[in-house]
C-alpha cells in the first residue's frame, strides 16, 4: 500500500448530534484537531522466578479529541458544542474527514470541556474536549 | 467592498484636519511641508483547518512629515490616540465601506527607515507608526 504524504489542510470533522449517521459539518476548527488518543491498560502477569515483566493487554479507553473553534455566541459552531455539553443522554457520533481520502475515522463522544480564549488583538477561540465512548475509530 | 487601503485612507481622512495631505506610497511634489504617507507593509489572511479563510490582518507603515515638530506630532497623536478620545488604537466598527474587528496602532521598531530619509529630505520630524488592522474578508 503506497503512502500518501498529507498535511492537516482540508481534514474535517462531522456530526450527528443524534448519534446515528446521518453527519454535518463542523465549520470554523481553527488549526487543531489533536487525538483520538487511545490508550490500552496494560496488565503486568509476571510469576513467580520471572526475570522479564510479562504484561497482556486490557481494555482500549477511546482517550479524548481536543479541538480549537472559532468563538462566537451567534455562530452555529459555538451553539452546538455549548449543547452538546448539556447533552447527558445521547453522545454524538463523529467522523473525522481527509482531503483526497475515503477512510474516516468515526467515534461516539461527549463535549467534556469547552473554554474560550479571548485576548485583546487575536481570533476568540473556544477550545472542546470530546471524551471518546467506545472505539475510537 | 473596497481594497483595506481605500478604507483605510477613507478613515484617515475623516480623522485628520481636512487639509492634510494623505498619500499612500508615493509622496507627491505637490505636497505642502506637512503630509501623511502610508503603505500596505503585509497582509495574511489566516486559513482554518478545513481551508476556508478565518480573519485577515493587514500591517501599515505610517509616517508624518512636517519640518514643525509640534505639528508632526499633533498628528501623529490624532492617530494614536485610543478611540474612545477619537484616535485609531482599540477602534473598531465601519471603516469607509468595511467592518473592522479592531485597529492597533503602535510606534514602528527602532530599525524602521522612514520613507522620507531616502529621499534625503532633511530636517523633516518624522513620527513613524505601524497600525494592525484585523477584519474579516470573507
Amino acid at each position: 500500500m503506497s503512502l500518501k504524504k498529507r498535511i492537516g489542510l482540508g481534514v474535517v470533522l462531522e456530526i450527528d448530534e443524534a448519534g446515528g449517521s446521518n453527519y454535518t459539518t463542523v465549520a470554523s476548527i481553527v488549526d487543531t484537531l489533536d487525538g483520538p488518543m487511545a490508550k490500552a491498560d496494560i496488565v503486568h502477569v509476571p510469576l513467580l522466578g520471572d526475570s522479564f515483566v510479562e504484561k497482556v493487554k486490557g481494555m482500549i479507553d477511546g482517550g479524548d479529541c481536543t479541538l480549537v473553534c472559532a468563538w462566537d455566541l451567534d455562530s452555529d459552531t459555538t451553539a452546538l458544542f455549548k449543547r452538546q455539553l448539556r447533552e447527558i443522554t445521547t453522545p454524538a457520533s463523529y467522523r473525522i474527514s481527509y482531503p483526497g481520502g475515503t477512510a474516516k475515522e468515526g467515534f461516539a463522544a461527549w463535549v467534556s470541556a469547552l473554554g474560550a480564549t479571548r485576548k485583546i488583538n487575536a481570533y476568540m477561540t473556544g477550545a472542546v474536549t470530546l471524551a471518546i465512548t467506545g472505539d475510537p475509530g | 467592498m473596497a481594497a483595506v487601503d481605500e478604507n483605510f485612507r477613507t478613515k484617515l481622512v475623516a480623522l485628520l484636519p481636512a487639509d492634510t495631505p494623505i498619500e499612500e506610497g508615493k509622496i507627491s511634489q505637490f505636497d505642502g511641508p506637512t503630509r501623511v504617507w502610508f503603505r500596505r507593509a503585509s497582509e495574511k489572511t489566516e486559513l482554518h483547518l478545513d481551508g476556508s479563510p478565518g480573519l485577515t490582518t493587514t500591517e501599515f507603515d505610517l509616517e508624518v512629515h512636517s519640518i514643525d515638530i509640534d505639528e508632526s506630532q499633533k498628528l501623529a497623536a490624532l492617530i494614536r490616540v485610543p478611540a474612545t478620545r477619537g484616535g485609531l488604537d482599540g477602534f473598531q466598527g465601519t471603516m469607509g465601506d468595511m467592518d473592522v474587528a479592531g485597529v492597533f496602532v503602535a510606534d514602528q521598531d527602532d530599525n524602521y527607515q522612514p520613507q522620507v530619509s531616502l529621499n534625503t529630505d532633511e530636517g523633516y520630524f518624522v513620527p513613524a507608526l505601524k497600525i494592525t488592522v484585523i477584519f474579516d474578508g470573507g
